[in-house]
């Protein structure tokens, strides 16, 4: 068992935006972790395309693995094993991770994990508090993913709620761009939002009282109609007023959520919990109810492959390791108990 | 939903609500067959992902169909399966290649692209347009429809009779 917790992963991610290699040993503590985003790249484009996106995952990773043992102050033979992010995301990025951590498992004669992003996001708080207590329940909120998972135990997750139409990452971009914000719009709204008045406009706070799930098709259309009627109203009180609509909807029902399950802690993960009134919102919240809350550094909640090598660590004592003959997985769901 | 004559040959509904539009859809699919191809257009928040969601249930698929602008393409299984695409993120007709459509777009689905009128050159040219746009009041919206290509233009009528009867 010792040696099985000093077990050193190299992590892989190339899901969709980011390309990224970490190393973590006993699934816990941090080596190394490098993150070349293609944001930047994309930023021109509006947006991450699968084409451009697996192009640029190519051109780059080579040099972020390396950097990420280099980091560490590690060569290939002192990696116990190496994982890779096998969905869910486009086909062609996720193929280049795939590829790139199976061609080192072979080389190197180690255990390949393939590895499931949104239940790495669930492991990114570990890293930075490897005691967290369980059950626990997390909001996972990203351009994609909204939902809220009760982790029972490692590996046991039930969904108690998500998105039945937009995501909260995908509101945020939507607004943004629709208000002449850029893309990614997330960052430009937190940032505008410090100095406007969130109480200036009421947006609706759509699904409140109906279970966990969210509904954001509707408050984006209502922003959208906001800005449409009223053209020159001032920008950083708009982007308050929507950040405020969507940080009261995301917390209400997290918190609610932990209460119904008994919940011994609230976690927070994915890109839209870089957020800082998010961020400030659950650590209120969760003392007011006397609940730990764990929010982790930004750069554990945007993708990474710490988060990847974590898990991996974890899915290797239960699972054992992946078939080398397995591939990428596009349309993964997170796995569920019962 | 009442008819608006803008137009002798125009096929115009005013859809006054979700249902309404949700409404327009299930009439819609007695006149799909699988195969076809129908492009949404119009702005953020007039209802495109809403009328898929129509859509689908009128087909029989049990799935909850979300927004695909992230995932950009996703299948809904079913009797009638559906081929769900969004473009709104795409910028080069190059990246819609990488999509590979035409695989994706087979005989026994019905493929629905939101902002397809981006691309509108290079998708298949038999198809039913839906432009929507925002209405008078908060949740009216005109919804226009236009056939393209031969085998829309042979169901003109049905789509005329649609209209009228809404
Ligand atoms: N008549 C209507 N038809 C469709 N949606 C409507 C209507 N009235 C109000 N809405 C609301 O507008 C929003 C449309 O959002 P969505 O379907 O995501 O639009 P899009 O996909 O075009 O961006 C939904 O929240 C829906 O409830
Ligand atoms: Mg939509």
């Amino acid at each position: 068992m010792v040696i099985l917790r000093s077990l050193r992963i190299l992590g892989i991610e190339t899901s969709c935006d980011e390309t990224a290699a970490a190393v973590v040993e006993g699934g816990s503590m941090v080596c190394s972790s490098v993150v070349a985003s293609q944001a930047e790249r994309h930023a021109r484009f509006g947006g991450v395309v699968p084409e451009i996106a697996s192009r640029l995952h190519v051109d780059v990773i080579t040099d972020v693995i390396a950097r990420a043992l280099v980091e560490a102050g590690l060569d290939f033979p002192e990696l116990d094993a190496v994982a890779a992010t096998h969905g869910p995301g486009l086909a062609g990025a996720l193929l280049v991770g795939v590829s790139a951590a199976k061609a080192i498992a072979l080389a190197h004669g180690i255990p390949y994990i393939g590895v499931n992003h949104l239940e790495a996001h669930l492991y990114a708080a570990f890293l930075e508090e490897p005691d967290l207590v369980l059950p626990m329940v997390v909001l996972l909120a990203s351009g994609g993913h909204t939902m809220i998972v009760h982790m029972i135990d490692h590996g046991r997750y039930v969904v108690l709620g998500r998105t039945v139409d937009d995501a909260a990452g995908e509101c945020f971009d939507k607004v943004a761009r629709f208000a002449g914000l850029g893309y990614p719009g997330g960052p430009a709204i937190d940032r505008l939002a410090i100095d406007g008045d969130p109480t200036s406009i009421r947006f609706p706070r759509p699904m409140l009282d109906e279970g966990y799930d969210f509904s954001f098709s509707g408050l984006k259309t209502a922003v959208i109609n906001h800005v449409r009627n009223h053209p020159d109203d001032d920008l950083p009180d708009l982007c308050a007023s929507v950040q405020e609509a969507i940080v009261d909807t995301l917390v209400i029902k997290l918190m609610r959520a932990a209460r119904e399950v008994d919940a011994k802690a609230v976690v927070i993960g994915g890109g839209v919990a870089a957020n800082t009134a998010l961020r400030t919102r659950v650590l209120d919240e969760a003392a007011r109810a006397g609940i730990r809350a764990f929010v982790p550094a930004r750069w554990l909640c945007t993708d990474n492959a710490a988060m990847i090598a974590s898990v991996a660590w974890w899915r290797l004592h239960s699972d054992g390791p992946t078939s080398l003959a397995s591939g990428a997985y596009p349309n993964l769901r997170l796995p569920v108990v019962g | 939903m009442n008819v608006n004559p803008a137009g002798a040959g125009s096929l115009v509904v005013v859809s006054h609500s979700v249902a309404d539009t949700h409404r327009l859809a299930s009439q819609l699919c007695d006149v799909l067959r699988p195969g076809d191809l129908v492009l949404l257009c119009g702005d953020l928040g007039t209802g495109k992902t809403a009328f898929t969601k129509g859509l689908a249930a009128s087909l029989g698929i049990d799935d909850q169909v979300t927004s695909p602008t992230f995932v950009l393409v996703q299948t809904y299984d079913g009797p009638v399966p559906i081929v769900h695409v969004d473009v709104y993120r795409l910028e080069h007709a190059g990246e819609l290649e990488a999509l590979a459509l035409e695989e994706l777009l087979d005989e026994t689905a019905i493929g629905v692209i939101e902002w397809g009128d981006r691309f509108a050159a290079h998708l298949p040219p038999d198809r039913l347009e839906i432009m929507f746009s925002p209405g008078a009041g908060i949740d009216d919206r005109t919804v226009v429809l236009v056939p393209q290509g031969p085998s829309w233009h042979a169901r003109r009528r049905l789509l005329a009779e649609l209209v009228e009867g809404f």
